[in-house]
């Protein structure tokens, strides 16, 4: 009961006018920026952050959470109709949606899309309700060593799911860790790599990082090649509204990948972009037609965007109740709330109600704007996609430089985003990831803090991560993640071996 | 492809060297005391191993024949041009303004990456430019330098 009344409190804050401007802003921005190829919720985030400097910080939060989930039904959009995913938690998408509007069903597969998110957010807004207040009273246990060894399982599980090499996975990690370990020591106070550059001083700023590794190097992929507009159709979509042999197919997709990608959601290092292969592949292997997979079913779509807006639920789990990022976005939306002089963890909802309360509530006022929004608009996000690229990439550019710039207002910031938008150029070129380098840059500071304090209170023993139970059992499974491939290779192997005899 | 990857990982292992010598100068501390070095030092350590390993698996593997075929023509000129563009962007926009600054920058990208007409180019340049400014100037108020202009 208690809870239903911090959940009325929450809405009493949520619809205040002002907030519902912020929120109602936020997801169309969200929208256009998840149109547009190229560019990212992180970017989108790292770029209106600044914007908040001057907004209360229930709205900033408000704002930014509505970007994230505006990004999550634009990217659908084009995904469908484009066959280019807008942000990567929408690939999935392509694979069915686009043949359904080949098919001439573009209407139901956006209607679809944006019916299943709405359903799987209102969904995981009530789990996220119950689960969070029991996470932040059960995370009150937690100390030093079970921070930092959570942060590593994070960071393990982040490695596993990269597309190549393991090996280059871990050195990004490295190389995130060693990022994030430059300016003044957070516990001394020694200025560290920082060789009398003041604009170091403070660290690399992730928002630059972030920016440059996304959004220049994705500029920069594009134009070395000639231009090729994409294919748009010209047929009217009309029939938005799925018909009920649409729903009857749909909504045990809805309903699973609703539950799937929020608990997968709070998992740090999964991001919201696996669970949406998890939920297709799920829904593929319960299909009586699994063989149609691919050619339009709208199982395909149904699922994967109620996995994607629920897991994006599921990633401010950690966030909200222990203070832990679960990736760029979370880790920007973090930043928002410090900005302001909150800090995010067990304590938050008895400190800040309103923020946690309000952040909850606004999550349903967001998707209750978004299929309101949404639906009307396709035409003039379709419109948006017509624009010819070499119109777009500068403009896009322009956004990334202004992004950079504002947060400090340094012109050496927008230096330190070109020169990781030409790391990020060569990463993409030589098949290193880049979100194990922006999670490791993002919880470095915090794991390097709860290691050196981990070791101070066990007086230098290294057992301390070990004899207690809640941190051996984080890095018993951040091993288990780890040796997998190792034992799975050799699996795969010898199945290769026997199918060649 | 192969030597561009030994290259990499020739770039990592000396990247590693050095975040380790640095970190050690940092005074590494002890075990009880961790110093300001010791987490960068770790770090830096693991990938030194970590790069070693990625060379030893590269050097073992056998040359693929025809890896170079197919090869796509890179526009290298457009990317030097882009950051080139957007450094000089970033150390005039104090001097020069937000307003003028975005106008040239636009205008440059449209009349070299994928050469527009002159008309196209300069009305892209002045759209973007004042829409910019009113976006991020007067709506956001986010205080972007107006340079030599004043406004």
């Amino acid at each position: 009961m208690e809870i239903l009344n911090q959940l009325l409190f929450g809405f009493s804050v949520a619809l205040q006018p002002m907030n519902l401007i912020y929120c109602f802003f936020g997801v169309l921005v969200g929208t256009l920026i998840g149109v547009l190829p190229g560019v990212g919720p992180a970017a989108a985030l790292s770029l209106l952050l600044p914007v908040t400097f001057h907004v209360p910080p229930v709205s900033t939060i408000i704002l930014l959470a509505g970007i994230t989930y505006g990004a999550m039904y634009g990217g659908s959009t084009t995904s469908i109709l484009v066959n280019i995913p807008g942000e990567a938690a929408s690939v999935v998408t392509c694979l069915d949606g686009y043949q359904m509007a080949r098919k001439g069903r573009a209407g139901p597969a956006l209607g679809i899309a944006a019916f299943g998110s709405f359903i799987a957010g209102t969904i995981t807004v009530f789990i996220l309700v119950f689960l969070a207040p029991t996470l932040a009273n059960a995370a009150l246990k937690f100390g030093p060593p079970e921070y930092f060894t959570l942060m590593v399982l994070g960071l393990s599980i982040m490695v596993y799911l990269a597309r190549g090499s393991i090996i280059n996975a871990l050195i990004m990690v490295c190389f995130g860790l060693i990022l994030g370990t430059i300016g003044l020591d957070p516990m001394v106070g020694v200025p560290r790599f920082v060789y009398r550059m003041n604009t170091l001083m403070d660290g690399v700023g992730l928002v630059q990082v972030v920016i440059g590794l996304f959004g220049v190097s994705e500029v920069l992929i594009n134009v070395e090649r000639s231009f090729k507009q994409e294919e748009i159709f010209e047929t009217k979509i009309k029939g938005l509204l799925p018909n009920r042999e649409d729903w009857r197919r749909s909504i045990g997709p809805i309903g699973r990948g609703s539950i799937l990608g929020f608990f997968l959601g709070i998992i740090p290092g999964m991001s919201v972009v696996i669970p949406t292969f998890v939920s297709y592949v799920i829904e593929k292997k319960l299909s009586k037609h699994p063989e149609k997979f691919g050619t339009g079913m709208i199982e395909g779509v149904a699922g994967p965007e109620a996995a994607n807006n629920a897991a994006s639920t599921g990633t401010l789990v950690p966030m909200l109740s222990l203070g832990i990022p679960t990736g760029a976005s979370t880790a920007l939306l973090l930043g928002a709330l410090m900005i302001h002089g909150i800090r995010p963890g067990p304590l938050l909802i008895q400190d800040a109600p309103e923020i946690f309360w309000g952040v909850v509530a606004s999550l349903y006022v967001g998707n209750v704007m978004l299929l309101v929004l949404n639906l009307p608009l396709i035409g003039l996000w379709v419109k948006i996609l017509k624009i010819p690229y070499h119109f777009l990439f500068s403009l896009i550019l322009l956004l990334c430089i202004v992004g950079s710039y504002i947060t400090n207002n340094n012109p050496y910031d927008v230096i330190i985003m070109v020169v990781f938008g030409l790391v990020g150029y060569l990463m993409k070129k030589f098949d290193y990831e880049a979100a194990p380098l922006v999670l490791a840059l993002v919880l470095g500071p915090m794991m390097e803090t709860a290691l050196r304090r981990s070791l101070v209170i066990s007086d230098g023993g290294f057992a301390i991560f070990f004899t207690r139970p809640i941190s051996a059992s984080f890095l018993i499974v951040a091993l288990l993640v780890l040796l997998s491939p190792l034992v799975l290779r050799k699996k795969r192997l010898r199945e290769e071996l026997r199918a060649a005899e | 492809m192969r030597r561009v990857l030994l290259c990499c990982n020739l770039f990592w292992i000396l990247f590693a060297l050095i975040t380790c010598i640095e970190a050690y100068r940092l005074k590494l501390g002890a075990v009880t005391k961790p110093g300001s070095g010791f987490f960068p030092f770790s770090a830096g350590l693991v990938m030194l191993v970590l790069a070693l390993v990625a060379l030893m698996q590269l050097t073992r593997q056998e040359k693929k024949e025809g890896e170079s075929a197919g090869r796509e023509e890179v526009r290298w000129w457009n990317i030097m041009i882009i950051l080139a563009a957007v450094g000089a962007y970033a150390f005039t926009l104090e001097t020069i303004g937000f307003l003028i600054n975005t106008f040239l920058f636009v205008t440059l990208l449209l009349k070299v990456i994928e050469p527009q007409s002159w008309k196209a180019s300069l009305l892209g340049g002045v759209i973007a430019a004042v829409a910019a400014n009113v976006l991020f100037n007067v709506i956001f108020k986010a205080q972007i330098p107006s340079g030599i202009l004043g406004f």
